[in-house]
């Protein structure tokens, strides 16, 4: 069964894997929360910022999904999803739909399936994965370094020259670190190891990233190892 | 020395190019390994390296320590099984030195290998590694390698 | 393009029953709110025995929201849940809100026991899954709870966030058993917070005391104000609204800070848009970003309202609006406005040290204007600083304290 438009593309892909990850986003449990059906009114695609710069509409996804077209979803899900801003201005809409909740949970779908074009949106994103799920916090000063972020001006190149200086001539105890946003305590660290185990976050990296799942591993391993735990004590009670 | 695309490759190493490691053996049956020129190249400027204790045990394939750049951070895989005899404490200080000196004085580890022999099988010559390389490169569409001030091979 | 003095121009009504025009139309709070009340549904999952809810502790102060429902904003006995972005690149955000508090002598608390809400990460990647989110939220709220302070939360975006990880765990009894589950195996009660608080509305009722407490005359600064999405248009109900301000049709946060302080408020036509963050895009793809920040954000702002600042009381927003204009001003664009949090406004006005306390060296765009429009003195300002940081320089095993401001 080949899709309605004659420019349509995967075709080669089976329509059976198509409506597999179609039924994995209309299963999961926030659908009937984000998608009540569509009047393709445009208020969503009026306020949508990503709209204004990419090839890219919330009245689309809205509409595709509604219309249970699966293979302009595969498309969607490979071409468009990751250009959504997640800002939520879609949830203007008149019918309550929630559009970009829609994508939320497509590109969970896209990160849990191992699709190419998810690891290929997240490949210069690895750094922010390993900070956050490693170290509780998302970013760091040390990350503002001139060659990340040459276009965000000499004040980037300025605090990386004085990192270290102008880390430590700020008030707040907890802030006085450069590898972290914050002083997070061993403690919550290793609370939030469990959390990543207990719901199968660790195993979803690896879906994306081989090398980052295996150096994220080891992190955890170690921690949980010095306060006498077992990482394999942590199965994913999602599955149950 | 070997050169490809700018991009130096000492001829007296061996390499492991998809994984972009060079390893050198010592006296005494260690041996060395580090980051290409490559690598570092493609890391851009390195902000942390922190390689695993001495006496840990390794797997061929596996990481032995974690490189962290402004916008990559990845594992430095291990040709060998083996475990690690040294750890080179000076790039835990100045993670610099692995963009400076990626040959000499950014070796990362030193690893007491299990079947030295058997897993060098895996690793190729200098010459190879330029044609390697070279497919490498092209795939990735890198040009060249970037070098920082002080770079010593 | 309208420049900024026109009127605009008055058609005469030819059908008097003709419908309104869009700028006639008004939103007009509902006799009863359309929604269900959270905090109602929170306290009947107490009486099931399912979690704990935190109450408000007191003193607290009601506001309106958008729906004339009253919201409690705790005054003290806060735990400061901060915010990533802030803490690791806008220092001066997060330092002002604890000065804020200290100004006042308030009992607050900033944890070490945090994680980020991994929000930022969530709406960028998606590697995650609900029950990871809410369990990192939980994790959280189960620490105040123990540490007995009221979690007060620093960022847009966490705030965004866990008003949909309420919503989620409130109608979804799966979510809650696995939930429960995890908390269980780490050791930590099942406990939520009775209402979820952005520090933006500790500020907005605070507004008052802060301008009681002004060394600085702000009448002759100019603002616009712009609003985090994930304020006030994820869940829109939980947003302050206040007749006094844009009359109802807008929320009051922000705003209500700026005027009480003395200052212009100025409106643009864009007051709405994002500012064009993109959580993944402003890391990644930062073409999107700049590209909108500036043509829909900045440019409107200047030709329009031409502001000495912009406020945000958003991570995101600060770093979007501030960073996106050093690139595109190389682009010959109309840019040049200085950004800044709420918090760090007023700190300013409360006479904070621009630089040792609102750590705006830290920012991109030439702050200098501004301060000399407060009338703050920055060339001695920043004297004091090098001072500090010489000092530091030669005392590797010394911080800056709260002692030292």
């Amino acid at each position: 069964m080949l899709s309605l438009y004659t420019d349509a593309k995967y075709q080669d892909v089976m329509v059976e894997e198509k409506q597999a990850l179609f039924d994995q986003v209309t299963q999961d449990m926030r659908y009937p929360d984000v998608l009540y059906g569509c009047y393709e009114c445009g208020i969503c695609v009026a306020a949508c910022p990503s709209a204004r710069f990419y090839d890219f509409s919330p009245r689309v996804f809205a509409q595709v999904m509604a219309r249970e077209d699966v293979h302009t979803f595969y498309e969607l899900l490979n071409d468009s999803v990751w250009d959504c801003s997640q800002c939520f201005s879609c949830t203007c809409c008149p019918r309550q739909n929630n559009p970009g909740a829609i994508i939320t949970i497509m590109r969970e779908v896209a990160v849990n399936n191992g699709l190419a074009s998810a690891k290929e949106a997240l490949q210069a994103y690895s750094r922010i994965i390993f900070k956050v799920m490693s170290t509780g916090t998302q970013v760091s000063p040390d990350m503002l370094q001139p060659d990340f972020f040459p276009d965000w001006g000499q004040d980037v190149r300025d605090v990386a020259e004085n990192l270290d200086v102008w880390r430590r001539a700020i008030p707040p105890e907890t802030m006085h670190t450069v590898e972290l946003a914050w002083d997070v305590s061993e403690k919550t660290r290793l609370e939030l190891y469990m959390i990543w185990k207990l719901t199968g976050n660790l195993e979803m990296i690896e879906n994306i990233d081989e090398g980052l799942f295996m150096i994220l591993e080891e992190v955890m391993e170690e921690l949980l190892e010095e306060h006498g735990y077992d990482i394999d004590d942590f199965d994913n009670i999602l599955e149950d | 020395m070997g050169l490809v695309r700018n991009c130096l490759l000492p001829s007296d190493l061996l390499y492991d190019v998809p994984t972009n490691i060079w390893v050198r053996e010592l006296e005494g049956g260690t041996v060395e390994i580090g980051m290409t020129d490559i690598a570092q190249t493609l890391a851009g400027s390195i902000i942390h390296c922190r390689p695993k204790k001495v006496g840990k045990k390794v797997k061929k394939g596996k990481s032995v320590a974690t490189v962290e750049s402004g916008k990559w951070v990845g594992p430095v895989r291990s040709p060998f099984s083996g475990k690690i005899a040294e750890r080179n404490d000076a790039v835990t200080e100045d993670a610099a030195i692995l963009n400076r000196s990626p040959y000499r004085e950014g070796w990362i580890v030193r690893i007491a290998p299990d079947d030295l022999g058997g897993d060098r099988k895996g690793l190729v010559g200098v010459e190879e590694a330029i044609t390697l390389y070279e497919d490498y490169m092209q795939e990735k569409d890198l040009a060249s390698c970037i070098h920082c001030a002080g770079f010593e091979e | 393009m309208t420049p900024k003095n026109s009127t605009p121009v008055q058609l005469d009504m030819i059908n008097e029953s003709a419908p309104l025009k869009a700028s006639d139309r008004t939103f007009k709070k509902p006799a009863k709110p359309p929604t269900e009340d959270c905090r109602e549904l929170l306290f009947e999952l107490e009486a099931a025995g399912e979690l704990e809810v935190q109450r408000v502790p007191e003193p607290f102060v009601e506001v309106d929201t958008k729906y004339g429902r009253k919201k409690k904003i705790p005054i003290e006995r806060t735990w400061h849940h901060k915010s990533c972005g802030q803490c690791g690149h806008i220092p001066g955000y997060s330092t002002a809100i604890f000065w804020l508090n200290r100004q006042f002598d308030l009992d607050y608390h900033d944890p070490r026991d945090q994680t980020s809400c991994t929000a930022w990460n969530y709406y960028a990647s998606s590697t995650s899954n609900p029950a990871a989110q809410a369990a990192v939220a939980c994790r959280n709220f189960a620490q105040a709870k123990l540490d007995d302070y009221f979690p007060l939360i620093h960022c847009g975006t966490s705030y965004g966030h866990y008003k949909e990880v309420r919503e989620e765990l409130l109608h979804h009894p799966e979510l809650r058993a696995k939930v429960r589950q995890i908390l269980e195996r780490l050791g930590l009660p099942f406990v939520f917070p009775e209402e979820i608080v952005h520090y933006s509305e500790w500020v907005h009722v605070m507004r008052n005391d802060i301008a009681k407490k002004q060394m600085f005359d702000f009448t002759n600064i100019t603002a616009t104000v712009h609003p985090a999405c994930h304020y006030h248009k994820l869940v829109v109900e939980d947003a302050i609204y206040d007749r006094d301000l844009y009359d109802g049709q807008r929320t009051a946060i922000v705003s209500g800070l700026v005027k009480a302080l003395g200052a212009e408020v100025a409106d643009y036509s864009t007051w709405h848009d994002c500012c064009g963050f993109g959580f993944r895009h402003i890391l990644v793809s930062r073409d999107f970003s700049r590209s909108f920040a500036t043509i829909r954000k900045i440019e409107r702002m200047k030709i329009e309202a031409n502001p000495d600042v912009t406020l945000t009381h958003d991570t995101g927003c600060v770093t979007t609006l501030d960073k996106s204009q050093f690139s595109t001003q190389a682009h010959n664009r109309n840019v040049g406005i200085p950004v800044m949090s709420d918090a760090q406004f007023a700190a300013l006005s409360m006479g904070a040290h621009p630089y040792l306390v609102c750590q705006l060296h830290w920012h991109g765009v030439d702050m200098k204007p501004l301060l000399e429009l407060m009338g703050i003195d920055h060339v001695k300002a920043w004297k004091e600083f090098e001072g500090v940081a010489d000092h530091l320089k030669d005392n590797p095993e010394e911080f800056l304290t709260w002692e030292g401001v």
